[in-house]
């Protein structure tokens, strides 16, 4: 396998630069194969994942090469691939989080993937949930084949729930339950007057109440396929919004701003300072790592508002228009994507796979790993809504979670006469008039690159 | 106690509580790196574990390839600190020695170079690596040391060659020795504070660099350690210890140097006091 080495050789007495390029070792490929590149974000336990699943492949695909290039932030990640698509050079393959797909989609900088491999009979539909599937059209075309599916769901402290003796919640639990739970549950341990176990904890951004807005059978957006508008600002949305702030301001079970920045809610529920923590499938996997340190949890679903909701975290596969191996990179997502390159990837735990048979099985629902209600994971699915995937919608998200985070989790100041639903409205309609501009833009743009996203660039 | 006695303890008593709030940061990271991988912190995580243990340590290591990491940042700093210093100190010599007219354009055009931001030239530099077909490799992240590192580094050493005045090179030059023998043999030596700040300041910026190490490597064992830390810090507040040992693995070999270079310093501060 050929092998870049970064190795420098400092000459000793001038101190100057030798630097050495790329060695092949003994097993170097004929130079004609190029291994396909596949640049992935994530932590170390899914970078090792990915690293299995290649080892797996390989071995069992004599003659394909994989190249892995790991980064560890989504936004290294995005500023990597954004560079090397200026350049012309794009890895082969990537993953994207469909939120943030729509920049590439876009512009034509992506293959229509999962299209190709349906023609060419590597791909059924039919056998992922359809809920992430479609978040990967853009304008007609289905570009990236999803990886995984996941949704907010509420984590709690099993333990700290048996100590309050409050009963854990059902599976068709609603808001008002999980508002008195908290309310039993937020502690005072030493008697100095400060909370030291609190009831429940959401991080203040819009990918988190969304689906408080959507319970309440608001809007986020106009049109989730080509957004102009903001609707936060609709009666029901703004119900929505006032509920995850009356949290924090009317009733005092969730950490406001100052202790959320004192210290991560994530960090907060591991050491049993809150009950219960609105997360997604990613936090499993930190408590799995915690191992005999984590808490006694377990998982519920989304709380119940007027209707049965959930948001979607989906991430995908994509090649890029200008892949230097798309034959060979197809084969490994056919592989990636098969129930055992799925179940493979369902070990690190981060992920609730996008094949339903996988999904449903023993790699994904074993008995033997927490959480033991699992399956909230995969009852959440059918109600799952999505935000946009336009090519700036990540933006709008950015620039909302920065005034949410002022606006929300504040608790109304002595002599504050609007209260929480008006501040709520207040916030709702800052937000909106602040993202319009990025909205009419993106729309703008779409409209004049439709004919190009629906052809990309071969 | 005299007055001048009293004005060096208040001095001092300054200079060490400075020193203390800006040695907060390690004084916090060394006793949360060695609790346990997974240990609860709280405010009190600012205080020595009940039972210290390198166990997080070894969780870097197992996690991501840290050795390699810091061994790439070593290199890439040592060749990049070495070039800097040649191409930064050759540069500021033969500006200093420019007439007054071309030294000012000099030092207006430096000023201009270094107020550019990265960003600014960040995809430009990457599409011309590409475009050599260096982009998938580590030379790109030496480039920025063919320049001197920084226009600020060739400022320092302009300013610092100038200080020594024309009279010696004029001479030099009338005994027939080359511009580069006067910078090698004279002017260098005259001028070892300025170098050893400019290696410093070059060896942060090589040996901390994130943006382009991130642009041109790739494969795991190519990747520099801050990269690797910013891997390990995706792993979230439930991993502080583990996050404040791969800090305290990059941060270790910088106070080793510094304490190493202290003879050197001292003696350079005397000479420079004179």
């Amino acid at each position: 396998m050929m092998r870049k080495t970064f190795c420098f050789t400092a000459v000793a007495a001038a101190a100057l630069l030798v630097a050495c390029g790329k060695a092949a070792t003994p097993e170097a490929a004929p130079a004609s194969s190029k291994p396909v590149r596949l640049q992935v974000f994530g932590d170390p336990a899914e970078i090792t994942a990915y690293r299995e699943l290649i080892a797996v492949y390989e071995k069992t695909h004599p003659g394909q090469r994989v190249e892995l290039l790991p980064v560890g932030k989504q936004a290294d990640h995005m500023a990597k691939l954004s560079t090397a698509f200026a350049a012309g050079n794009p890895p082969d393959l990537f993953i994207l989080n469909f939120r943030r797909f729509g920049q590439f989609a876009g512009r034509g900088a992506l293959a229509p993937l999962a299209e190709q491999m349906t023609a060419e009979g590597r791909y059924k539909v039919e056998d992922f949930y359809p809920q992430a599937v479609e978040a990967f059209d853009f304008q007609g075309t289905h570009y990236c084949l999803p990886q995984n599916v996941s949704s907010l769901v509420v984590y709690y402290n099993r333990a700290l729930f048996k100590a309050a003796g409050v009963e854990e919640p059902r599976d068709d639990w609603r808001f008002s339950d999980l508002l008195a739970s908290a309310q039993k549950l937020r502690r005072d341990t030493d008697g100095d007057g400060k909370t030291d176990v609190w009831g429940v904890a959401i991080q203040p951004s819009l990918i988190r109440i969304a689906p408080f807005i959507w319970g309440m059978k608001g809007a986020l957006v106009d049109d989730v396929k080509q957004p102009s508008l903001l609707r936060i600002d609709g009666g029901s949305a703004v119900q929505g919004m006032a509920l995850v702030k009356s949290l924090v301001s009317d009733y005092r079970v969730a950490p406001g701003q100052a202790e959320t920045y004192a210290e991560d809610p994530d960090s907060r529920f591991a050491r049993g300072g809150v009950a219960m923590l609105f997360q997604s499938r990613r936090y499993t996997a930190t408590l799995r790592d915690l191992g005999d340190k984590a808490p006694d949890w377990d998982v519920a679903p989304f709380p119940l508002l007027r209707e049965p909701v959930g948001v979607l975290h989906a991430d995908a596969y994509c090649m890029a228009a200008k892949a230097a191996s798309p034959d060979a990179a197809k084969a490994f997502v056919a592989f990636a994507l098969s129930a055992e390159g799925q179940a493979q990837l369902a070990k690190s735990g981060r992920t609730v796979p996008s094949r339903i048979s996988v999904a449903t099985s023993p790699a994904f629902l074993d008995p033997t790993l927490a959480p033991a209600r699992a399956q909230v994971f995969l009852d959440a699915i059918p109600h799952l809504r999505r935000t946009p995937n336009t090519a700036r919608w990540h933006e709008v998200e950015s620039m909302a979670d920065v005034l949410l985070d002022e606006r929300m989790f504040e608790p109304p100041m002595p002599g504050e006469a609007e209260g929480t639903v008006g501040s709520s409205l207040v916030a709702a309609r800052l937000i909106a008039k602040t993202v319009q501009p990025i909205l009419l833009e993106d729309l703008k743009a779409m409209k004049a690159a439709a004919p190009a996203a629906g052809t990309p660039a071969k | 106690m005299n007055p001048t006695t009293h004005n060096r303890l208040l001095r001092a008593a300054l200079a060490l509580a400075a020193a203390l709030l800006l040695l907060l940061p390690l004084l916090w990271m060394l006793p949360v790196s060695f609790h346990a991988p997974g240990e609860p912190l709280r405010a009190a995580g600012l205080a020595w574990p009940a039972a210290p243990t390198l166990a997080s340590y070894a969780q870097v290591f197992e996690w991501v390839p840290m050795l390699s990491g810091l061994l790439n940042s070593l290199a890439y700093t040592v060749a990049g600190v070495a070039i800097s210093l040649v191409m930064a100190s050759l540069t500021g010599f033969g500006i200093a020695r420019l007439d007054a007219a071309r030294l000012g354009l000099a030092v207006v055009a430096l000023v201009i170079c270094a107020s550019i931001p990265l960003t600014a030239i960040w995809v430009p530099r990457f599409v011309l690596f590409e475009s050599l077909g260096l982009s998938q490799s580590g030379l790109p992240l030496l480039a920025p040391a063919l320049y001197g590192a920084s226009p600020l580094f060739v400022l320092l050493y302009t300013m610092a060659f100038r200080r020594l005045g024309p009279e010696p090179f004029e001479a030099a030059t009338l005994e027939g020795i080359g511009a580069i023998a006067q910078w090698w043999r004279y002017a260098l030596p005259q001028v070892r504070a300025t170098t050893v700040a400019v290696a410093t300041l070059a060896a942060m910026q090589f040996w901390g660099a994130f943006l382009e190490p991130l642009l041109y490597l790739e494969g795991e064992h190519e990747l520099t350690a801050p990269l690797l830390l910013h891997a390990v810090d995706l792993l979230g507040p439930t991993q502080w210890a583990v996050m404040m040992a791969g800090a305290a693995l990059l941060t270790a070999p910088v106070l080793l140097v510094f304490f190493a270079a202290q003879p050197l310093l001292d003696t350079l501060s005397r000479e420079t006091s004179k």
